[in-house]
């Protein structure tokens, strides 16, 4: 199919999914634009016409970008994220802009000041967060692959939920210039997939070393992944700490199902222990708030954000911008980093934090150690839940996160594979790497998915 | 309650942000939720000094700035712009709050 007819093809599909909501900004006319303009400097590139949505905390300047908050209400970047340009020299198309949490902060896109995601399996449940909108079209077949970010989990668990591959690089291995910041230590641009295949096409396009962004690394090139035969000579490690005695029944026996196939597939399964993993979301929770009460500084009515309170003097119209535009969830992690940073408040919560963080690195570099090549683990503990369940409890919608956070504390590259259905939701297993290992993880995704089965049911 | 009105007054001065009105009590109460939560980090045991900072592998770019290029001149992205200046309000009074 030409550029052309791929960009009419989605903008159908666009048209067509718009009840879920999963969609900030797109047009015709700009996705039409955007096939002549890609076709022109990469007409056969390795993406060559694939539409990819983008997660709208990724600048771009033809769209506006707003990270889903009144904040940015038709805000247009003056420059292109790095993966932006990336993707389209490969020959990719942006397709749209897709919701999020507001500042990518939450767990179920609940938290977006222009209206929730619907689940595209069922509109009363959330597709989880923050990439809910990205997650969404691809689980709906609008696009094949998008791009999310995630600073504690926000693609592995929205994939999840959804049904589709999610893949979060290492720390470093891909740019982060034009990802609006929110935890800088943690934050990541990662990729949905309808296949790993898919996700790993976008991905191998858009990692690698760029001088504007200084954590990002040198690292040699990822290889294309490579389906096997079987798993054998592969060593897996089952951290007991991920499986609770709470964990969901559905959960349980869909991980439970993969994990018998991947045994047949000749692999060796053995049980480790991640010590610390019970402190990865409270540690999480003081240092992405911290950085977020930096890193959001700057939306203040002069920098960045919609001047509110005009006639104030520049105190009282900080204020008000920031009362206005941000929403209560933004309000609240402002609130706690600037607590948890607070004289007298420092060493017992940031302090003990960031110890923390340095042991739950240690516990998985002792795994991978010891002959691990890699931890298989449920990636959520329920399947989607309702819209409304955890809005009212913060710490009920935090520990949605419970299986995801520890490995963005670490840096490591994980990924979640869609594993069967429990009463029609969909299940993901999470496959955590060691740092920079990308390439063999996703090998062992592609020889492991055509044998996951995943729309059927597993109890 | 470890978070009383007066802190969460106090960190909302801090962090440069109104907070809506009517919302003060339920947030204080919610803030105070996640901080317990957060507090089970106590148990952590051992020293709570954090470790040395960096970025294994890290490579450090040139000390030097190389422009980006805007898309717009910076004219048409700020609220008021003029001769070269961004215009923002008045300074407050210097009264410490």
């Amino acid at each position: 199919m030409s550029f052309r007819a791929e960009a009419l093809a989605v903008a159908e599909r666009l048209e067509r999914s718009s009840s879920l909501n999963a969609v900030l900004a797109w047009s015709r006319p700009a996705l039409e634009a955007e096939a002549a303009r890609v076709e022109a400097i990469a007409p056969t590139g390795p993406l060559a016409g694939m539409p990819v949505a983008i997660k709208d905390n990724i600048v771009t300047t033809e769209l506006p970008t707003t990270c889903a908050s009144r904040m940015l209400e038709g805000y247009r970047s003056p420059f292109a994220a790095t993966v932006i340009e990336r993707l389209r020299a490969a020959g990719g198309l942006v397709a749209c802009k897709t919701n999020l949490d507001e500042f990518a902060m939450g767990s179920s896109t609940e938290h977006s000041a222009f209206g929730r995601v619907r689940h595209p399996l069922d509109p009363d449940r959330v597709p989880g967060g923050s990439s809910g909108g990205s997650a969404a079209l691809v689980a709906a077949g609008v696009v094949a692959a998008a791009l999310g970010s995630e600073t504690g989990g926000s693609v592995r668990q929205p994939a999840a939920f959804c049904g589709v591959v999610g893949v979060k690089p290492s720390y470093g291995r891909v740019s982060r210039f034009g990802l609006v910041a929110f935890g800088s230590s943690l934050d990541c641009v990662s990729v949905f997939g309808r296949t790993v295949s898919d996700a790993a096409r976008v991905l191998g396009a858009i990692a690698g070393h760029d001088p504007r962004d200084a954590t990002s690394r040198a690292a040699p090139p990822m290889a294309a992944p490579a389906s096997q035969a079987d798993l054998r000579g592969v060593t897996f490690g089952l951290p007991t700490e991920y499986f609770p005695a709470d964990l969901d029944a559905g959960v349980r026996a869909g991980i439970g199902r993969a994990v018998a196939r991947v045994r047949d597939l000749g692999a060796t399964v053995r049980v480790v222990t991640l010590p610390h993993t019970r402190f990865a979301v409270p540690t999480y929770y003081v240092l992405a708030p911290a950085e977020a009460a930096a890193n959001l500084a700057r939306f203040d009515g002069v920098r960045y954000g919609v001047r509110r309170g005009d006639g104030l003097d520049l105190r009282l119209m900080y204020r008000a911008t920031r009362g206005q535009g941000f929403g209560p969830e933004v309000q609240r992690r402002i609130l706690v980093g600037t607590y948890v940073l607070s004289a007298g408040y420092y060493d017992a919560y940031y302090g003990r934090a960031q110890a923390a963080r340095a042991r739950i690195t240690a516990d998985f570099a002792t795994v991978f150690g010891s002959g691990v090549d890699a931890l298989l683990t449920p990636t959520t503990p329920t399947p989607a839940f309702r819209a409304g369940d955890k809005t009212a409890d913060p710490v009920q919608m935090y520990l949605a996160d419970i299986f995801v956070s520890a490995v963005s504390l670490a840096g490591l590259p994980a990924m979640s594979l869609p594993a069967g259905r429990s009463e029609g939701l969909p299940i993901g297993l999470q496959i955590i790497a060691p740092s920079f290992d990308e390439s063999r993880m996703l090998s062992i995704a592609a020889t492991l998915e055509p044998h996951l089965d995943p729309a059927a049911e597993v109890r | 309650m470890t978070i009383t009105a007066e802190d969460l007054a106090r960190l909302a001065r801090l962090a440069e942000l109104d907070v809506p009105t009517g919302e003060a009590e339920r947030l204080a109460r919610q803030l105070d939720g996640i901080v317990a939560y957060v507090g089970q980090l106590e148990t952590l045991g051992g020293s709570p000094a954090a470790p040395a900072g960096g970025i294994e592998g890290a490579t450090l770019r040139e000390d030097r700035i190389d422009p980006i290029l805007l898309d717009r001149p910076p004219a048409d992205i700020a609220p008021e712009f003029r001769d070269g200046f961004f215009l923002v309000p008045r300074l407050p009074a210097m009264d410490g709050g």
